[in-house]
């Protein structure tokens, strides 16, 4: 059988995303094909663009390519809608909608008809940490006028929630947080957010993460290369592929319950946000989201799947969780 | 093992020693063997090279405060601020060289690029120093080792890079690496003293009396120097107080350099053309050589650079200590050829695990690390120190005076990679103390 | 050759005054910025991206300026020491096989580029102000076409050097540096 030599260009420097990402994908693919296919995975910015990597997997200067997809933002909305933003369903939903409602083969067509890439689910994590924070943050008013920073597409929506959203570059967000330019930062998940060491700078972390609720992540591959590969390195590729999204859900569940713990003990003060604070998110993104459809027919299209399939889990929390008091498990 | 990308490099200095620009050295050596890599992508690589390096808003640091030293300079207000700097240090030995390393710490902490650190200070010194038959050796080690200060002192562009690669937080080193910028500032001080007292004439004193009495001097001072020091205390506050990010600092300091020039009633329009088209030349200078090291990064990652190292360091297999040694032997060689971003980028991630492994620190580890990039900055023929001083030094400082004058203070960053070795407390103590809640 | 040299030498020069200025918004945006941000308490949603695209674009459009300057440095050990003759000799090797071919061939690479985000319209999907990134790219692509023609232009003043100075300089050509150092003027 044909033997392959990849590369990989990732969006990151180290990390979850990297170890339990980038690098388990190669070691998966690297067993299951007994050899056959290796892949060295290269950090961010090393061969191309941190931001870029599906340009730079399209142009063949890659193979492969492990991206957020929501870095394409500029060049076609409809990407938040598989990476996630304020408006999107849990990270279990996002899960079954993928693998059992249609989802991957949807985003395999859009990022091969917009993008000219071949795309797979890789690596999936839920809500990120809403905020690290020099103030306590609970209620829209304390909301109000805040200085976070932040970039994308929720800048627009964080102003409509009342904040004072700020951009900058990543290299000067923790002096302006240390020093109180700015008086609060998002990053990553709980787990994620233990090495950049916010938390040692701002006392308060703000949880959940409502303009991130989940946060799926692919693996892109360039055409050609894919093109070449028989049925049976494909199935391989998108079985490593699986394999690798759901070991990620599960080590990330079990880690950010662990570093909630580590956060507290670090003399952080953990705040979960206002009910209200969290449905008018929601109402907002939704406002976004039915604005975009308008003028989107790609955006529409997968709005309206992924509508239909929440409508279709709207009582999964009834059937599938049990309420338990919150005294019983502390 | 793939030898592709050592070749890289016989052909980069082929090239650097007949007098090709270095920009067009390293395009050449990207684009020959990007070529051999790359095939027909290389273009596409190269693009997301221009894109990624001229979408950096950190760098805009370089063109703020080069502009800002230009302007200071065009309005004669950095000869002032000198003069008045000499009056007080005439019978100092070496006293401007060691007035020139403060100023660098002063401008270090509040900048975290190397190129802007440098031409700030040594458009504002050189002149100076020059005009009271300083050495130029010493002249030419003062300014690129003091310039590279602004990466050892907070805030820090390599730190901000190097953390996530290597997973500790950029919060720790940036606290951890105070001590050690300070240990390394404190070295350069007593150097050029001893130095300046052991031969007189590298850094001559005044012998007769100035005549002028202490009122006068300090009417002198108040004029010159006070309201630049302002100006600088702008810059520094405006981070410390928190209203600005570095970045934004800079542009203060650029907007300030221009009042300044109002001030003392020397903002014509020929001043503000001189130093806008003076800036253009130095900035593009320096960013086309940032740019052309990241297309040739890109392409020796992909030849393979980055498996090499490994090959290297798993073919030595040696206990902690000699790993920690070989390590940081690497990044001192390959100082020699690459940039710091190249060193960071392949040897972090590669080594960072194998080193915590081996149970060391990995912020202590980081600061080793970083001290031993100080070095790549001065040593040829890749020292980025040396080209950004040719670009602003006057034609009688030769690149000879800079080969020369950069030595003793590569020994003083060793002398400083000693003291960490030894007292790791050097960049552990501080952040234990200053972050955190507990 | 006389006429087109002189063209390029004051089409690099304006171009450069412009990339030169750029300087100016750059610095008012970004105080501009901190003075909303910490007296008016809102931040802008333009500083961030318009920032860091005048400082590209600053640098790029600046690199042909210092080109014509003979401001992008050398390693100068020997170079010093060559003949006015052998430094013009090693120049237009450069320029002819390194320059002139690798911009030319990026130039046009980047003016595909360029165009493609004219008939996309894409943006910079970096902030909230999200611009389109034409006129940007169509910096980079100006840049290293002008960088192209300088080159072209300093080829030719250094084989007018090579095959005798005479009539170069009553035309107001300024010929190659070849005796100074790089930053000297
Ligand atoms: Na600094
Ligand atoms: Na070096």
């Amino acid at each position: 059988a044909d033997t392959y030599r990849f590369k990989m260009a990732t969006g990151w420097a180290g990390g979850p995303l990297m170890d339990i990402g980038a690098k388990a994908f190669a070691e998966r693919i690297d067993q299951l094909s007994d050899g056959r296919i290796k892949v060295q995975v290269f950090p961010g910015g090393a061969l191309g663009n941190a931001l870029k990597v599906s340009e730079t997997v399209k142009n063949g200067v890659a193979e492969l390519g492990h991206t957020w997809m929501g870095y394409d933002w500029g060049k076609d909305p409809s990407v938040v809608l598989f990476g996630g933003y304020a408006g999107s369903f849990d990270s279990e939903r996002m899960l079954h909608w993928l693998y059992e409602a249609g989802g991957a083969e949807m985003q395999r067509q859009y990022r091969d008809e917009v993008f000219g890439v071949v795309s797979i689910p890789l690596f999936i994590r839920t809500a990120e940490v809403f905020l690290h924070s020099r103030k306590p943050v609970r209620t829209l008013e304390d909301i109000k006028g805040l200085k976070l920073r932040t970039a994308g597409a929720w800048l627009d929506m964080a102003k409509d929630l009342g904040a004072a959203p700020v951009t900058t570059a990543g290299g000067d967000v923790f002096p302006m947080l240390e020093r109180g330019v700015i008086d609060a930062t998002e990053w990553g998940t709980l787990w994620e957010d233990i090495s950049p060491g916010f938390h040692k700078v701002a006392k308060y972390l703000i949880i959940p993460g409502v303009h991130q609720p989940t946060a799926p992540f692919e693996l892109v591959i360039n055409k050609d290369v894919w093109a070449k590969l028989s049925d049976k390195d494909k199935k391989l590729m998108e079985t490593a592929a699986r394999l690798t999204t759901l070991d990620s859900w599960l080590r990330i569940g079990e880690e950010d319950a662990k570093a909630l713990d580590f956060y507290r003990k670090a003399g952080n003060e953990i705040i979960e946000l206002d009910p209200e604070v969290q449905y008018k998110t929601r109402d907002i993104a939704d406002k976004w989201a039915d604005e975009v459809a308008k003028s989107n027919k790609w955006f529409e299209k997968v709005l309206v799947d992924q509508r239909a399939f929440e409508k279709r889990w709207a009582n999964a929390n009834q059937y599938r969780n049990v309420k338990v008091r919150p005294t019983a498990v502390q | 093992m793939t030898m592709l990308a050592l070749y890289m490099f016989p052909v980069l200095f082929g090239l650097l020693l007949v007098g090709v620009p270095v920009v067009f050295s390293m395009l050449a050596t990207a684009t020959a063997f990007g070529w051999l890599v790359f095939d027909h992508a290389l273009v596409f690589q190269f693009i997301e090279k221009i894109e990624d390096v001229a979408s950096n808003f950190v760098l805009a640091a370089v063109t703020l405060f080069v502009f800002m030293g230009c302007m200071l300079e065009r309005a004669g207000i950095a000869e002032q601020l000198f003069a008045a700097v000499h009056i007080w240090t005439r019978r100092l030995p070496g006293g401007l060289a060691l007035g020139t390393v403060i100023m660098c710490i002063i401008f270090a902490a509040s900048t975290g690029v190397i190129g802007a650190t440098e031409t700030v200070v040594g458009l504002l010194a050189i002149p100076v120093m020059l005009k009271h038959r300083y050495d130029k050796g010493l002249i030419c080690g003062t300014i690129c080792a003091g310039g590279s200060l602004g990466t050892i002192i907070p805030p820090s562009v390599v730190v901000v890079i190097m953390g996530p690669l290597a997973d500790v937080s950029v919060g720790d080193l940036l606290v951890g690496m105070v001590f050690p910028g300070l240990i390394m500032s404190g070295f350069y001080l007593l150097y050029i003293f001893g130095l300046c007292v052991l031969r007189p004439e590298a850094g001559p004193v005044a012998e007769d009396d100035d005549g002028m009495t202490l009122a006068e001097k300090l009417r002198i001072t108040m004029v010159a120097l006070v309201p630049p020091m302002c100006m600088i205390f702008a810059v520094l506050g405006s981070i410390m107080l928190g209203l600005a990010a570095p970045t934004e600092a800079a542009a203060i300091g650029a907007a300030g350099s221009v009042l300044l020039a109002a001030f003392y009633g020397r903002l014509t329009m020929a001043v503000l053309q001189g130093a806008v088209m003076k800036t253009l030349q130095v900035t593009a200078m320096i960013m086309a050589i940032l740019l052309a090291g990241s297309m040739m990064t890109g392409v020796f990652i992909g030849a393979g650079g980055v498996q090499l190292a490994q090959d290297l360091v798993e073919m030595a297999n040696l206990g902690p200590w000699g790993l920690l040694a070989l390590v940081l032997g690497l990044a001192f060689l390959a100082g020699f050829v690459l940039d710091w971003i190249s060193i960071v980028l392949i040897m972090i991630p590669l080594f960072t695990p194998l080193i915590v492994a081996a149970g060391f620190n990995p912020v202590w580890f980081c600061i080793l690390f970083l001290v031993m990039i100080q070095t790549s900055y001065l040593t040829p023929p890749m020292a980025p120190a040396i080209f950004y001083l040719r670009g602003i030094a006057p034609p009688e400082i030769t690149t000879m005076h800079m080969y020369r004058g950069v030595i003793p203070f590569i020994l003083l960053q060793f002398a400083t990679l000693g003291i960490i070795l030894l007292f790791p407390e050097t960049v552990l103590w501080l952040p234990s103390k200053l972050l955190g809640f507990n | 050759m006389h006429a087109f040299i002189r063209a390029i030498d004051r089409l690099t020069g304006s171009v450069g005054l412009v990339g030169g200025w750029l300087i100016a918004p750059l610095v008012i945006g970004t105080c501009y910025e901190v003075f909303a941000r910490y007296v008016l308490g809102s931040p802008t949603i333009w500083a961030y991206e318009l920032g860091y695209m005048l400082t590209g674009a600053n640098f790029l459009l600046g690199m042909a300026f210092a080109l014509r300057q003979d401001a992008h440095i050398r390693v100068d050990v020997l170079y010093l020491r060559f003949s006015p003759r052998t430094k013009a000799l090693v120049n237009s090797l450069a320029y002819l096989f390194i320059v002139i071919p690798v911009c030319a061939w990026l130039s046009v690479a980047l003016y595909g580029h360029a165009m493609q985000s004219i008939l996309s319209l894409e943006t910079s999907g970096q902030s909230a102000w999200n611009p389109v990134v034409w006129p940007f790219r169509i910096s980079f692509f100006v840049a290293f076409t002008v960088l192209t023609l300088q080159a072209l232009a300093e080829l030719g003043k250094c084989v007018l050097l090579l095959r005798g100075t005479a009539g170069a300089t009553e035309s107001g050509i300024v010929l190659p540096h070849v005796a100074g150092q790089p930053g000297s003027h």
